[in-house]
């Protein structure tokens, strides 16, 4: 970006980039990940663990900072001899928020299906965690011959007010979910704002191991 | 929907009882509707008429019942945890808060927990029946200590911003006070203030209308730039499985030159950091509409036309955090004049991410007819350009941009660029229409501009980009790394929960870059129309960086001169 002058700057943007990401603190105490076959016909199956529990998020949370866990699950078909395919993919979004006054906490799913939504409060922290803790299984398993794994991935992060704003435009069917407005400069600044802030973000994936269709 | 719903119901008293429960999601079922789940209305019932009996021990706030105490008869809690370290005896109701058996504690008889969890810890025993709802029941306590039920509250969503909305009906109103989100030499930190206005007519039509201020903060005492620019533009969407649309608007923005290179906010920050502009601009005003398809869910198909007054603007003198004492690049002038433009483009897009995908295709196409009565144009070399004819002027342009992502494995991807573009026919391209290549994005071995087609001699400041064709090819192997560089913060209280700070599983990026850019046409140091520039002309580097999303360092070194080593930081992926 900056070409060869940036060396004279080089100690600076190493500390940025340890900022930056920090602000990707990762608190990966046991949070993980997961995605396991379902034993009677292979669907996937994905799990996360501990996100919740006494973390970090639990503070960000009550800080008044909703957090957005965005979940992506991919069907893989394995070539041996050339390159991997995705086959199918699903996206769905899990927005947490604190209600101070009440000391409670909303949970919205958004996706995978076009046009699925689905809202709860839970009344507790932990209650939070166990509604968290439960897995989803998708009846998608791939019909043609061939050897798949599935791949799942989930980045955790803090929604800004005009992210919630879009987020709440997307549940009302009032914006589409892949709209890229609102990005740029000022996107990032408040990322780094809140980087800088300690705040976490995270990001985790998880394997199955490969399977046969015959 | 519903029957997903009822799934997901039935799952809840499973999900209590086994360590691993389990939802079934289905992204096929259709799912118009919302749902708000929630605590089933005959328990909220049973709530309430239990907290409200005369006959009930009421614990707000909770309690904890300490060793070798008792407690008899029919209880409710309501918010606060309930931990029982002694012995309890009857029927326990929390409300809106958590049951927790200590080890050595007993409940005999039944417990309802509703917005909360029941945990009992190892040497704790429960011999009743439980119910577990984790949904909050909507209750608030009266002042006479009466539970009631709680009127539905408004989302907290509107929090204090400078995007107000407002609904009447199918009409949304927001007024915004926001910025361009870019930062430049031109306008500095522009200021986009407005209302929009958004009508869902039906469940197939969003029209739209957007006014927009923009208020920039850069001084400019010339008179090539106004201070105040604006956007107004109207949009009808019509959503289904093949969505189309047409709009229409009238702007008087700074446009950008060669915006197929670096993203707008890698140029913001570089120049508000380091006041280093890698962008060209001028001042557009106009008029246009648009329209498109979507032909698949991937393929879609643009046409636009637009009649605008296109001017040179200077260069002013914004702050930057760094460097605030240099100039500014100066800002290259333009051929002025009052253009026509028609433009189609088409885009097939199947990658799985928007952002940092790692496969699929993603390729976009474009072309556009130009043409000029009065163009105004800025005196070039002739061996750069022969001379433009002010009146009848016209030009053809086009550009390709051809993707291809590839996940090797798991952690490792190989992915594919070509962008290509220029003159197509007609006469000689305007200058804010000519390209260039070197710098961050597209052929990083070389410095800014450096194959920008200058002649000998030809001494410009602004590095204006004077080609008439470029070609650049990428490639680049990603993989992941499993690193973790920092320190690591353990929480005092509990070991095991802890912090990382720093940088974690980053992306090791090997890379190469080759391609060129030339003048096109018959005479010395050209290239015939038909031909591309020779693959032994071609200019190549190759490089090595981490990228740690959202933040990557690179070292590249040119192959074909003798360029030194150069350093980048990048915020965005290379493409």
């Amino acid at each position: 970006m900056a070409g060869r002058e940036v060396p004279r700057y080089l100690c600076l943007l190493i500390l940025l980039a340890t900022l930056w990401r920090p602000l990707a603190g990762q608190d990966s105490a046991a949070v993980r990940l997961e995605v396991t076959l379902a034993p009677d016909n292979r669907d996937p199956i994905v799990f996360t663990r501990n996100l919740l529990e006494d973390t970090p998020w639990l503070a960000t949370l009550r800080q008044g900072l909703p957090v957005r866990l965005l979940y992506r699950l991919e069907i893989w078909r394995s070539r041996d001899a050339w390159l991997d395919d995705v086959v199918r993919q699903l996206e769905w979004s899990i927005v947490v928020r604190h209600e101070p006054l009440l000391d409670q906490f909303t949970v919205t799913r958004l996706g995978p299906g076009r046009g699925q939504s689905q809202t709860r409060r839970l009344g507790t922290a932990g209650a939070l965690a166990e509604a968290l803790r439960v897995g989803s299984r998708f009846p998608i398993v791939p019909r043609e011959k061939g050897r798949y794994y599935y791949r799942a991935s989930l980045s955790v992060a803090t929604l800004s007010d005009s992210d919630l704003d879009k987020f709440e435009r997307v549940l009302r069917g009032e914006l589409d979910p892949g709209s890229e407005d609102g990005g740029g400069l000022a996107e990032r600044a408040r990322r780094l704002v809140l980087g800088l802030a300690g705040i976490p973000t995270l990001n985790l994936t998880a394997n199955t191991d490969q399977f046969e269709i015959r | 929907m519903r029957a997903l719903l009822a799934l997901f119901l039935l799952s809840l008293p499973a999900a209590l009882a086994a360590q691993d429960s389990v939802v079934v999601i289905n992204p096929d079922e259709s799912g118009q509707d919302s749902a708000a789940l929630g605590l089933p209305p005959a328990i909220l019932t049973e709530l309430l008429s239990t907290w409200n009996d005369s006959g009930t021990v009421r614990l707000p706030g909770g309690l904890t019942l300490p060793a070798g105490a008792s407690l008899t008869g029919r209880v409710a809690a309501f918010r606060g945890t309930m931990r029982i370290g002694g012995e309890f005896t009857g029927s326990l109701t929390v409300i809106n808060g958590d049951l927790v058996i200590l080890p050595g504690g007993v409940i005999h008889g039944d417990v309802l927990v509703a917005g909360g969890r029941f945990t009992v810890e190892p040497g704790g025993v429960h011999d009743g029946e439980q119910r577990v709802y984790w949904d909050a029941a909507a209750v608030q306590r009266q002042p006479d200590g009466l539970l009631v039920i709680r009127e539905r509250r408004r989302p907290i969503g509107e929090l204090a911003s400078a995007v107000k909305t407002y609904q009447t009906g199918d009409l949304r109103t927001t007024l915004r006070l926001t910025t361009t989100q870019t930062y430049n030499r031109i306008e500095g930190l522009g200021l986009v203030f407005g209302p929009a206005f958004e009508w869902r007519a039906s469940d197939a039509l969003t029209a739209s209308l957007d006014l927009r201020g923009i208020l920039r903060t850069a001084p400019d005492p010339s008179p090539f730039r106004r201070d105040l620019g604006w956007l107004i533009r109207t949009d009808w969407k019509f959503h289904g499985t093949r969505g189309f649309g047409f709009g229409a608007r009238t702007y008087s923005v700074i446009a950008g030159i060669e915006e197929h290179t670096l993203p707008r906010d890698e140029i913001g920050w570089n120049a508000f950091l380091f006041q280093r502009d890698n962008r060209d601009y001028l001042s557009s005003e106009g008029v246009g509409g648009s329209a498109y398809n979507y032909f698949t869910r991937r393929l879609r198909l643009d046409a636009s036309i637009r009649y605008e007054k296109q001017g040179s603007v200077r260069a002013n003198d914004p702050w930057s955090l760094f460097r605030n004492r240099d100039r500014w690049r100066p800002n290259p002038l333009i051929d002025d004049g009052h253009y026509t433009s028609l433009g189609l483009s088409a885009e097939y897009d199947s990658r799985n991410a928007r952002s940092a995908p790692s496969s699929g295709w993603w390729l976009r196409g474009s072309v556009e007819h130009t043409t000029s009565n009065d163009v105004a144009p800025v005196g070039l070399p002739t061996t750069v350009r022969a001379p433009v004819p002010t009146a009848n002027y016209s030009f053809d342009r086009f550009t390709l941009d051809a993707r291809r992502y590839n996940r090797l494995s798991p952690d490792a991807q190989f992915n594919l660029r070509l962008w290509t573009g220029g003159w197509l026919s007609g006469d000689p391209l305007p200058l804010q229409r000519r390209l260039s290549l070197g710098g961050p994005d597209l052929l990083p071995g070389y410095g800014f501009r450096d194959l920008n087609c200058a002649p000998a001699g030809f001494d410009d400041p602004s590095r204006a980009a004077l080609c008439d064709r470029a070609l650049i090819t990428q490639a680049e192997f990603r993989h992941r790394l499993k690193l973790r560089a920092g320190y690591t913060v353990r929480d005092p209280k509990n070991r095991e929960y802890y912090r990382f700070i720093g940088i974690e599983d980053p992306e090791l990026v090997l890379f190469g870059d080759a391609g060129s850019a030339w003048l096109s046409g018959e005479g010395p140091a050209r290239v015939p129309n038909n031909r591309i520039q020779s693959i032994s002309q071609w200019k190549a580097d190759a490089g090595v960086g981490v990228d740690a999303g959202g933040i990557a360092v690179y070292l590249v070194k040119a192959l074909t001169d003798g360029e030194p080593v150069r350093v980048y930081l990048r915020l965005e992926r290379r493409f």
